[in-house]
């Protein structure tokens, strides 16, 4: 019965087909945007290219020439990436834990500075002892394929369980293997061969990791004595540490240089930037105004923030963070069910730890400096701020919060500073504190739940 | 356009400010002590080493320690009675209350050094409208007629002006003399009050309405020690303050120096003590206050106007911030500064914590404890590390006695 010439109609098929399958593509981006999670992400974007828009217009007045305007805006953008990390920290601690944390900074500062330490006292020397010995480049290698594997295999896990779900186990296990492996071997090519730049980039990795540690292990010293009380007991406690770790950091000149800070950290991105043909090359070709160094911070800052993110978005949904969120909401019930709530807060301080102390390494990286000042509690109550702006209990929040209160505010402060020429002295700093408090005040009063935190999921303000 | 190198939120500008005198309140590096400016340090004896270079305990030095833990131990008492009652009876752990405490500093200071060509004005107006609210508020209970009221007000306001008028023409000279203080300390403690009264309306008793829960009023509480912080930079500037005194010799009791400022702080701590215990021991207000503390549903439905009473527990702790701020300036070397009142906040938290929430003769005993803890423990860790003590008394309390020494339970 088929007619003799079927390739009219098939082809017809096959376009027809192909067709839908381009406008399906075409109409993903805007499939994201529908549903509950597509509002969100609708108001986060908006947020942001609002903030980004006010903030490329006010850099563009009195600017010489759109390269300027263009690499001010990236300079905004790591700060942005750098300061949702922050608050994506808390959000796992706060939001999701409901731990009142309010020496967050504490675990930023100490990561940070564990790291300035070890470079200021023993970097150089460490280096060059790494580059003159082959026992000891094994050790640094082994160490810097075991960080990579760890870093990778989260990720590699949740690309497995999304994209095939269905697989057997022994294959997952092993595609998760192979990505680790991967990653190791990748990063260890990095590493070679071991001379002195890469023996130092391995100094600095090495105090990444150690201060990563040490985070960890001040989310242990925070939970022993308050955990298990009441959240405003751990808010006090959090804040007293926090300020006495400030107080270390100015008092210990002879470790920590004082309020001198550390300088001339040595930079592993700026290094590599700098030297690596193939980058430079690639930012000239993207728009010759860029320069290297910025643009492969925000790269790495970025990576990081999606890093972070997607893997709390996992965790929250995980089976973890639904107990989690039951502690949250009432430790007794959960501790009935039988679940260790003190543990399951520990694993939010430990992991929501992480991520601020990684920020906080980056914070430090930015600049190759470390001082007292940065990691202050002013850092701490504004990423609160941003935090309760964004939204609580919410992922996406962090990045309209931190935007809004973390870039916006003190910009638009920096820019109002002309004022002090006409005898305004000591009205916009203060002020943008002032406002800070403000907006938090009214956010707690009005809108508890931020921008796009969850109504249902809220912790306070019914 | 380049973006400045620390792209951070800098609204604290003092960043490395060092508060001459202020070494128990904010550790700084150290610095060598003038002569005459700090008590503690005013005349070590010969050899003692600079605090915090050596960690050597020497312990002739801890009968003066100990009087100096007394003496901040009062601070710490009169502020912490305020904190303990709002904790106890609006639920509300304050993180604004340091920044209060030094508002009171500040507000004294407006009128003792800025405003002091108008202090006779100010203190009129202020007397006048103390007494109308004075009125008002026992006028609340009697239900009196609007016209009643109109004409207690009318003959009670003009005669407290005078008596304030009275009160500030006795003062010559310039400076700020004793007279002024007791003035100027009056007038803070009325504008700590109002500014406490206008919070609670503005945010507390909404907050309290919606039920809101102990982690969100915290956060607000946040917010408000953010807006008092920076508002009092904004009005006053980050540098240092001072009240106008000349800086007097210490005398010496037993071989241990107190200042007329020391001296003065523990005879005010004595006299709020009993003040109090009279206060809330005989008072009818006193005692639903204790009441509220226990059980505040109870004291409610035992016909007690929760609402009036919220407003005197506010109004109480306006007037002990205000004291204990001109008090903390005075023993300070009549130096103030706007950080200040954030590094009193551990302290405050640790002595309330520990004398039981709720219960203000608790907070009075665990600020003399928390008191004479950081300033001996300064012989072994340094001084700029007394905080710490503040903090490991917090973290013992938390982990053997949470409900505090005196249980939770007012009197």
């Amino acid at each position: 019965m088929r007619p003799p010439d079927a390739a009219g109609p098939r082809l017809l098929a096959a376009g027809r087909s192909i067709a839908s399958g381009a406008a399906a593509l075409l109409r993903w981006p805007l499939r994201l945007f529908e549903g509950r999670e597509g509002r969100e992400w609708r108001t986060v974007v908006l947020t942001l290219l609002i903030v980004f828009a006010l903030m490329a217009a006010l850099g563009s007045v009195g600017a010489v020439s759109t390269g300027v305007v263009v690499n001010f805006l990236v300079g905004l953008a790591i700060t942005a990436c750098i300061f949702s990390l922050l608050a994506l920290g808390l959000q796992v601690q706060f939001g999701h834990g409901g731990i009142l944390n309010f020496g967050l900074i504490a675990f930023a500062g100490l990561a940070a500075y564990v790291m300035g330490i070890l470079w200021r006292h023993a970097g150089r020397g460490l280096a060059d002892a790494i580059a003159a010995d082959a026992a000891l480049q094994a050790a640094v290698l082994a160490v810097v394929a075991a960080a990579a594997a760890v870093f990778a295999a989260p990720v590699a896990g949740l690309a497995v369980e999304r994209f095939r779900p269905r697989a057997p186990t022994r294959l997952k296990r092993l595609a998760v293997l192979a990505a680790a492996g991967a990653a190791a071997a990748s990063a260890v090519s990095l590493f070679l061969p071991l001379g002195v730049t890469q023996s130092r980039d391995a100094v600095i990795l090495l105090g990444i990791l150690l201060g990563i540690g040490a985070a960890v292990g001040l989310a242990f010293v925070f939970a022993m004595p308050a955990i298990r009380l009441r959240e405003d007991y751990l808010a006090i406690v959090t804040l007293g540490a926090a300020e006495l770790l400030e107080a270390f950091y100015r008092n210990e000149i002879w470790l920590t240089g004082g309020t001198e800070g550390i300088l001339n950290l040595h930079n592993p991105i700026t290094e590599r930037a700098l030297s690596n043909d193939a980058w430079q090359g690639f930012v000239d070709a993207l728009d010759p105004n860029l320069r290297a160094v910025p643009l492969a911070q925000l790269l790495i800052a970025f990576l990081l923030v999606l890093y972070f993110f997607l893997l709390f978005e996992a965790l929250i949904r995980s089976p973890w963070g639904r107990v989690l969120r039951a502690i949250r909401e009432d430790d007794t019930v959960a501790s009935a069910m039988g679940k260790d709530v003190n543990r399951f807060r520990l694993q939010a301080l430990v992991l929501g730890g992480i991520a601020i102390a990684v920020a906080g390494i980056l914070i430090a990286l930015r600049t190759s400096t470390i001082f007292p000042g940065t990691y202050e509690r002013q850092l701490t109550f504004s990423t609160w701020v941003a935090l309760v702006v964004g939204g609580v209990a919410n992922n996406k929040g962090v990045f309209a919060g931190a935007a809004i209160v973390l870039v916006a505010l003190p910009e638009l402060a920096r820019n109002l500073r002309v004022l002090e020429e006409f005898g305004l002295q000591n009205i916009v700093g203060p002020g943008q504190g002032v406002a800070a408090g403000l907006i938090l005040i009214l956010f707690m009063m009005y809108r508890p739940h931020g921008l796009v935190g969850r109504k249902e999921e809220l912790l306070f303000g019914r | 356009m380049r973006r400045a190198p620390r792209s951070l939120p800098d609204t604290a500008a003092p960043r490395k400010r060092r508060v001459p005198g202020a070494r128990w309140i904010r550790p700084v590096a150290p610095a060598p002590p003038a002569a005459g400016a700090w008590p503690a340090s005013a005349a070590p004896p010969a050899g003692s080493p600079p605090a915090g270079v050596s960690r050597v305990a020497d312990l002739s030095l801890l009968p003066q320690l100990l009087v100096n833990g007394l003496v901040i131990g009062s601070i710490l008492a009169i502020a912490g009675i305020g904190l303990s009652l709002v904790y106890g009876i609006l639920k509300l752990a304050n993180f604004a209350h340091g920044d209060l405490v030094i508002l009171g500093a500040f507000l004294a200071f407006l009128f003792a050094v800025p405003l002091s060509g108008a202090l006779e004005a100010s203190g009129a107006a202020v007397g006048a409208s103390l007494l109308a609210f004075l009125l008002l508020d026992l006028l609340w209970l009697k239900r009196l007629g609007l016209g009643e009221r109109l004409v207690l007000l009318a003959l009670g306001a003009p005669l407290v002006a005078l008596g304030a008028f009275l009160v500030a023409g006795g003062r010559g000279g310039t400076g700020t003399t004793d007279l002024v203080l007791v003035q100027v300390t009056l007038l803070s403690a009325v504008f700590s009050v109002a500014a406490l009264l206008a919070m609670d309306r503005l945010m507390w008793r909404p907050l309290r309405r919606k039920q809101a829960t102990l982690l969100s009023l915290v956060i607000v509480s946040i917010g408000v020690s953010l807006v008092v912080r920076n508002g009092l930079q904004m009005a006053f500037g980050t540098g240092n303050r001072s009240f106008d005194r000349p800086t007097a010799v210490s005398p010496e009791v037993f071989g241990v120096l107190i200042s007329e400022a020391q001296q003065a702080a523990l005879v005010a701590t004595v006299v709020v003590f009993l003040a109090v215990h009279l206060f809330l021991s005989r008072t009818r207000t006193g005692k639903a206050m204790r009441a509220m503390a226990d059980n505040l549903e109870l004291a409610r439905i035992s016909g007690v106007d929760v609402n009036r009473e919220v407003m005197h527990v506010w109004v109480l702790c306006g007037l002990l911030t205000a004291l204990s701020g001109v008090l903390l300036a005075l023993i300070n070397n009549n130096v103030m500064h706007v950080n200040m009142g954030l590094a009193l906040l551990l302290p405050l938290f640790a002595s309330v914590i520990l004398g039981g929430i709720g219960s203000p003769y608790g907070a009075m005993a665990g600020g003399f404890v928390v008191g004479i803890a950081m300033k001996t423990a300064g012989l072994w860790i340094g001084t700029r590390y007394e905080v710490a003590a503040a903090l490991i008394v917090l973290i013992a309390v938390l982990l053997l006695r949470p409900q505090g020494i005196f249980g939770g339970r007012v009197a």
